[in-house]
Parts: C-alpha cells; structure tokens; sequence
C-alpha cells in the first residue's frame, strides 16, 4: 500500500475545490493508495519536473513528490496551469 | 537557533566555500618541460576538484542543518532572508565562477595541436577540459540545490506529518485534511 503525507499547501489547494472536486480527489487518492498504476489515474512523472501527478478527472490533477517507492507527499491539486506554476516555483 | 545566529551561520558557511578556479590556463606546446609543468598543474586542479565537490555538498548539509534549527515562528524571516539577500549574491559569484570556467574551455577548445605535436598535447587538453566540465557540474549542481532551499523550507511546502498507513482510515485521514 502506498503511504501519503500531505503539505499546507496542498490543504490550501483543497480547501479551494467545490464538494463535488473533493469527492471526486477523495476516490481518485483512495484508488492510487492501493492501485498506483490503474490506467484512470494515469499517474506519471512529469517531464523536466521533479513532480509526478495523479488524474482526479478531465481538467484535475494532483500533484506529489516521491519520498520513496511507497511514500508520496501531495503538494497540491488543481489544474494544469496550477500544476505548471508549481514546476515553476520548484525550478 | 534565531535568525540572527543562523544569518553568522550562513555567512560562514559562504566564506568557506571554495569560489575560484585556480588552474592557470596556459597554451601547452610540445616541448617537455611545459607538458610537464602543464600535466602537473592539471592534476591538482582535478585534486582541487575533487575536494570543492565534497566542500559543496558539506555547505549545503550545514544550510540545511542551520534552517532544521530554526523556530517555527522564525522560519519566515530566515527563508526571506535567505531567498533576497544571501541567494542573489551567491548567485552572482557561482554565476562569475561559471563565466571564468568557460572562458577557460574555450581557450583550451581553440589550442590546435600541430601534427607533431597532436598526442602528447591532445591527451593534456582532454584531461584539463575533462576536469573543468566536472567543476562546471559541481557548480550547477550546487547553485540548483541552493536554489530550491527556500522552497523546501517554507512552512506551507514541508510535510505535516499526518502519514496515512492504513487503508481502513483512509475516509478519516482524508476528513482531517479538509478540517483543518
């Protein structure tokens, strides 16, 4: 099973979803924690980026760092401008 | 530690780093004595090198070592102190280091051995161009860690510690996330 921590930032970036984008991140983590490599989540390493994400569902995507094999900390979730400002900030 | 200690921290962390290439760029021509003194010098150069790489990878440690012991209440001004004053100028002196490195391998690049000449001399500039791409390196690769501290500090970006391990509490973990 894969571990999660989570940052501030990535509490922010939920707080500002609406309920039914919570939910649908709900599922979309609750899926990678035991199914990393289930083709829904489309779950990737970004190219150039240090940063991988997950899909929660067309336009979302969550954004994490690999500690290790089985542990992840979510960094943040949003679109895919959020996520591209995050590879700027981290650059 | 408080800021002002881990600003004397810092500082002195910076004025140990090594900052100047110290390899004499000279035109080897084949004739003993200079290959000679070119080789030798080429060495401690990939001595000096070598050295600088573990000098780097110890200040960045003693920067992280610094910020693990700042307060919470004083990591903010520590990472605004850090991220405007003291990065810009190390910047601009990595940066000054980078200009003086390739201006050395140009130099070297532009050196074309006669016929008679072309082994002896090849074989010293390979080994020197081969010693300054791995300075150039060392150098990015410290200006790039060096660079993303103050994003790996800041409060909102380090990890809060709430590790889910248990799939049987996921519904949970995920309800502290959004309640707090």
């Amino acid at each position: 099973m894969i571990q999660l921590d989570y940052t501030n930032r990535f509490k922010k970036s939920l707080s500002k979803l609406s309920n039914d984008q919570r939910q649908l991140v709900r599922e979309a983590l609750r899926l990678f924690v035991m199914h990393p490599q289930h083709t829904e989540l489309d779950f990737k390493r970004r190219t150039g980026s240090k940063y991988y994400t997950i899909r929660a569902d067309i336009r979302l995507r969550v954004a994490m760092s690999k500690i290790d094999e089985e542990y992840y900390l979510l960094e943040l979730v949003g679109n895919h401008d959020d996520v591209n400002s995050l590879d700027r900030q981290g650059r | 530690m408080g800021l002002m200690a881990f600003r004397q921290e810092f500082a002195g962390v910076i004025a140990e780093l090594p900052t100047s290439p110290q390899f004499a760029v000279q035109s080897p021509t084949y004739t003993p004595d200079v290959m000679i003194e070119f080789n030798a010098a080429v060495q401690r150069y990939e001595r000096q090198v070598s050295v600088w790489q573990k000098s780097f990878l110890a200040a960045l440690e003693k920067i992280r070592a610094a910020f693990d012991q700042i307060p919470d209440d004083q990591i903010e001004p520590a990472i605004s102190y850090f991220a405007e004053d003291a990065l810009p100028e190390v910047f601009r002196n990595l940066d000054d280091r980078l200009v003086d490195l390739r201006s050395a391998q140009t130099r070297l690049q532009e050196i074309s051995p006669s016929a008679h000449e072309s082994e002896v001399v090849s074989t010293g500039l390979a080994r020197a161009l081969a010693a300054i791409e791995k300075h150039t390196e060392i150098l990015q690769h410290f200006k790039e860690s060096v660079g993303l501290i103050p994003e790996e500090y800041h409060p909102d970006n380090r990890p809060v510690g709430d590790v889910l391990s248990s799939i049987e509490d996921f519904d949970n973990w995920f309800d502290r996330i959004l309640k707090h």
